[in-house]
């Protein structure tokens, strides 16, 4: 009666494979790769030009209005160890050895064409901007740090020293600066142009032009191009990228792509199942109805069958009644008659039933 | 009395099983002992091309080890003779049928392994130990570094008095070592004037073929089937020669770094003369164009080619003839054949990336630090018009059917044309370079450098020396300027670098460097590709003090 449990997780599991289904197919035919805003910016890393000055680092600071570090940008000290960014350090140089010598590669929000960060930030405190840049609303931020966990570069920093209002820290590509007309601070600084500023397809080209004319120089490879499904700021090198502590383990697909899937079935799933419970429940109800009518159908029906069955048992009692009435009757007349007969046989006999008759009426 | 045996037993079957374990993890885990690292003389043993899963490894295993333990026994203990001279395979290993090669190998390592321990000597691993020699292939980090036999080692040999001709066509000794392959008798000759490099016949591996062996014996086979036993064989025959110096016979000998750096150079070699030429002139097309038709035009001005000059300054002749000292053009050919491999002559003579065309192996000459400095900068597939004329230079109206086919007149020519070349690097008159030249046009938080130019440009030219492919290239008065003063006439005076080279500004960005960064990485590139350490890339000062108002703006 009603809904079992076995029914109960059978439609479940039908009603999740359905959806899953319908999830796959909006994914295939829906074109989710997305290859950045066409007139986006970014910045083109060569790391075979980077001379290890720190002048970006300075350049950083300066306009972006951060503290003074510790110790001064002309220490070049600071390289012997592998640093990372942190609150109020938008951008570091690391020193690593390559085959022909040091190698020098600064670090920096990579700016992701589908930023993880966003992805993971339930409040859109991070968009990324047509200019090309990952921008950070510190209005909205709640502070949670999602973003810091979802960056595979290891870039959003925090301000754990501001007690009352702590924001989340990371390279801005200048993007007032570049709104302005402006160069990035890093890229305006760098004496050697191991930064090239322009649209990101202009950079693929002028680094796939600088591999191919001197391919003994770099490594065939332009990472960031495709890297977490591709990011604004674009590296060429003349040493293997995992060497110099970046990983290339990280795929081609943007982190926002992995996760869409399961959460973009979350708003069906909130929307879908409050409709599809009541169903189930209004679905069991009905058949409780149709149950219990057909029960009172069925008791009506054997009800009425009963009384039938006794009124024709009646009527047959009646009847038999009746019959037997009229046979006491008849046999009373007859007796009455054979009596009068008896005691008048003679005179009466031709009369004697007409006579009969007349006195029973 | 009986428990305690049974308790002993059980002691001693424990300790045992112990020793076991303990030789299984050293035979696992420590198949490496201290001072195998660094060993020249690694060699693997393997019977199979390649081992299965149920297979053991391959022998690791350490000749001159083996050496050092036979001295005083000769090599016969392991190789077998083959007429007068040691062949050296193992015994009568034939590498071809498997079961009988590992009973050969296991027989006579192991038997004399027992036999030393018989003696009472230290001895290798016996039956049961097998881990202990089937272990692994050789270490990684195995000392091994092969040989090159060059030209000082080559002129040794040749001007050594116990080395003799082993053939009466034979003035020199050449015949002690070459030979060509006389297919009909099978047999081995010495034809003069048709020396090569081994590596012509002699391949990385074994060649089956229908020769008297059955192969082409592998280069690692013939050299030590040859030079081995020649040492060995000279050894013997001078074993009384005072201060003699005889050829390496162990592993290290040859193939050991430190080793091979002590073995004597000669640095003044004379000519090694094989019938080549003094200089070539370079027309094959044209030379076959007129074969067929007595009226066809040269298509490009012909090489002089200088094959004299280019002798002493490549490794050997095969640098450049990489399978037979034959013409480059017999097998490319200028429409390409299959003994050229499909290689047309133009592309054997001008492959960017092949070390033996003519363009490669320049290039590769080009890396090194006194050329990088301006080279690096500059692409390798750019040939401007006037670098072909540095080779291309007999023009196509000295080419005559007449010069072309004779040969005498085609070598005189050659050698004319080559000895007309400039004897050095072309370099303009002190009064046009200036002396000092300041760079003011972008100063702000630092004063304008003085940059001493004069003194780099002299630095530049000194640079040069006596490389004669520097010389020959750099044969326009204005060519050494052209590594900074690129894409533009430099003579009289070159065209300011802030006339192409501008302000770093988000559109401008790309196409070329802005004039802060074509300085910067005009002069720090160089600098570090030269090896010039001093100023370094991050002193800022030493090149442009800092401007005392700007001194604490960033």
């Amino acid at each position: 009666m009603g809904i079992t449990r076995r029914r109960f997780l059978t439609w479940m599991g039908a009603a999740a494979g359905s959806q899953v289904a319908v999830v796959d197919r909006s994914r295939a035919a829906g074109n989710r790769q997305f290859p950045g805003h066409p007139e986006s910016f970014g910045v083109l890393h060569d790391v075979t030009r980077c001379i290890g000055c720190r002048r970006c680092e300075a350049a950083c600071q300066e306009v972006n209005q951060l503290p003074q570090p510790e110790r001064p940008f002309d220490d070049l000290s600071v390289l012997e160890e592998q640093r990372r960014t942190a609150a109020g350090t938008y951008t570091v140089v690391n020193r690593f050895e390559g085959a022909t010598g040091p190698v020098f590669v600064k670090v920096q929000c990579n700016h992701c064409l589908e930023p993880a960060c966003a992805s993971a930030c339930f409040v859109k405190a991070f968009q990324k901007e047509k200019s090309g840049a990952v921008s950070y609303n510190a209005d909205v931020c709640v502070g949670c740090r999602y973003c810091m966990i979802a960056c595979p570069f290891n870039i959003p920093t925090y301000e754990y020293d501001n007690a009352f209002s702590p924001r989340v820290q990371k390279c801005t590509l200048c993007q007032p600066r570049i709104e302005n007309g402006l160069l990035p601070g890093c890229v305006l600084s760098c004496p050697k142009e191991a930064l090239t500023f322009g649209l990101r397809k202009q950079l693929l080209h002028i680094a796939r032009n600088r591999i191919t004319r001197n391919p003994a120089r770099y490594v065939d490879h332009i990472y960031g191009e495709h890297e977490m499904g591709g990011t604004s700021w674009l590296y060429i090198s003349g040493t293997a990228f995992k060497e110099t502590g970046m990983r290339e383990d990280l795929g081609t697909t943007a982190a926002g792509e992995l996760t869409a899937g399961p959460l973009g079935a979350v708003p069906i799933v909130v929307g879908l199942w409050p409709v599809l419970l009541t169903g189930i429940w209004a679905i069991g109800k009905r058949k409780e109805q149709i149950a219990d009518s057909e029960r009172r159908r069925a008791v009506t029906e054997a009800e009425q069958k009963a009384r039938q069955a006794t009124e024709a048992q009646l009527v047959q009692l009646k009847q038999q009644m009746n019959k037997e009435k009229e046979t006491a009757v008849k046999q009373a007349v007859q007796n009455a008659l054979e009596q009068a007969a008896s005691a008048a046989p003679a005179e009466a006999v031709p009369g004697s039933e007409e006579n009969a008759a007349k006195e029973e009426t | 009395m009986r428990r305690r045996a049974v308790r002993r037993s059980w002691i001693f079957g424990g300790l045992g099983a112990c020793l076991v374990l303990l030789v299984f993890c050293l035979a696992l885990g420590g198949d490496r002992k201290p001072g195998d690292a660094g060993r020249p003389d690694w060699l693997t043993l393997s019977i199979s091309t390649e081992l299965t899963a149920d297979e053991m490894p391959a022998v690791a295993f350490a000749h001159d080890l083996h050496t050092e333990a036979l001295t005083g026994q000769d090599c016969t203990v392991c190789h077998l003779k083959d007429g007068e001279r040691i062949r050296f395979t193992f015994k009568q290993a034939a590498g071809k049928d498997y079961a009988a090669d590992m009973t050969v190998f296991h027989d006579n390592c192991i038997g004399c392994h027992v036999e030393t321990a018989q003696k009472g000597a230290p001895a290798g691993p016996t039956t049961g130990e097998c881990r202990l020699c089937h272990r692994s292939t050789a270490p990684d980090d195995s000392a091994w570094t092969a040989i090159k036999f060059d030209r000082s080692l080559h002129y040794r040999h040749q001007s050594n008095g116990r080395i003799l001709a082993t053939s009466a066509k034979d003035e020199a000794n050449c015949s002690a070592c070459h030979h060509e392959y006389n297919a009909d008798t099978k047999t081995l000759f010495y034809q003069k004037g048709a020396e090569g490099s081994c590596r012509y016949c002699h391949a990385a591996d074994d060649v089956p073929n229908e020769n008297a062996n059955g192969e082409t014996r592998s280069m690692r086979r013939a050299s030590h089937d040859g030079c081995v036993a020649c040492h060995l064989a000279d050894r013997a025959q001078h074993k009384d020669m005072e201060n003699a110096k005889f050829g390496p016979i162990t592993c290290a000998g040859c193939h050991e770094k430190e080793l091979q750096a002590q073995v004597a150079r000669v640095e003044a070699i004379p000519r090694l003369k094989r019938n080549q030429p003094d200089a070539v002139l370079l027309a094959t097309r044209f030379t076959k164009q007129l074969a067929a038709s007595p009226d066809a035009k040269p298509a490009v001005a012909a090489v002089a080619f200088d094959h004299k000059g280019h002798e002493d300054t490549v490794e050997s002749c095969r640098t450049c003839h990489h399978a037979s000292l034959q013409k480059c053009g017999d097998c490319h050919t200028p429409d390409g054949a299959k003994e050229g491999d499909f290689i047309r002559l133009e592309q054997a003579m001008h492959a960017v990336a092949a070390d033996q065309s003519c363009i490669g192996c320049h290039r590769s000459a080009k890396t090194a630090a006194s050329c990088a400095g301006c080279h690096a900068m500059l692409p390798p597939q750019d040939f401007a018009a006037r670098d072909c004329k540095t080779c291309h230079g007999i023009s196509e109206a000295d080419q005559t059917p007449h010069v072309i086919k004779d040969p005498d007149a085609r070598s005189a020519m050659a050698s004319a044309a080559v000895s007309r070349r400039a004897p050095g690097v072309a370099m303009p008159p002190d009064v046009d370079i200036p002396e000092i030249v300041t760079i003011a046009a972008i100063s702000d938080k630092y004063e304008p450098v003085r940059m001493p130019h004069r003194k780099i440009v002299k630095a530049l030219a000194e640079r040069v020396g006596d490389n004669t492919l520097a010389k020959a290239f750099h044969n326009e008065p204005e060519t050494l300027c052209r590594g900074c003063h690129h894409n533009a006439a430099v003579l009289p005076k070159p065209p300011a670098c802030a006339s192409c080279h501008g302000p770093m500004t988000p559109t401008s960005m790309g196409a070329r460097p802005s004039l802060m960064g074509a300085y910067h990485v005009q002069c720090i590139s160089c600098h570090e590709r030269m090896g010039i350490e001093k100023p370094a890339a991050t002193a800022c000062i030493a090149c442009h003090p800092l401007r005392e108002s700007k001194q604490n703006v960033n």
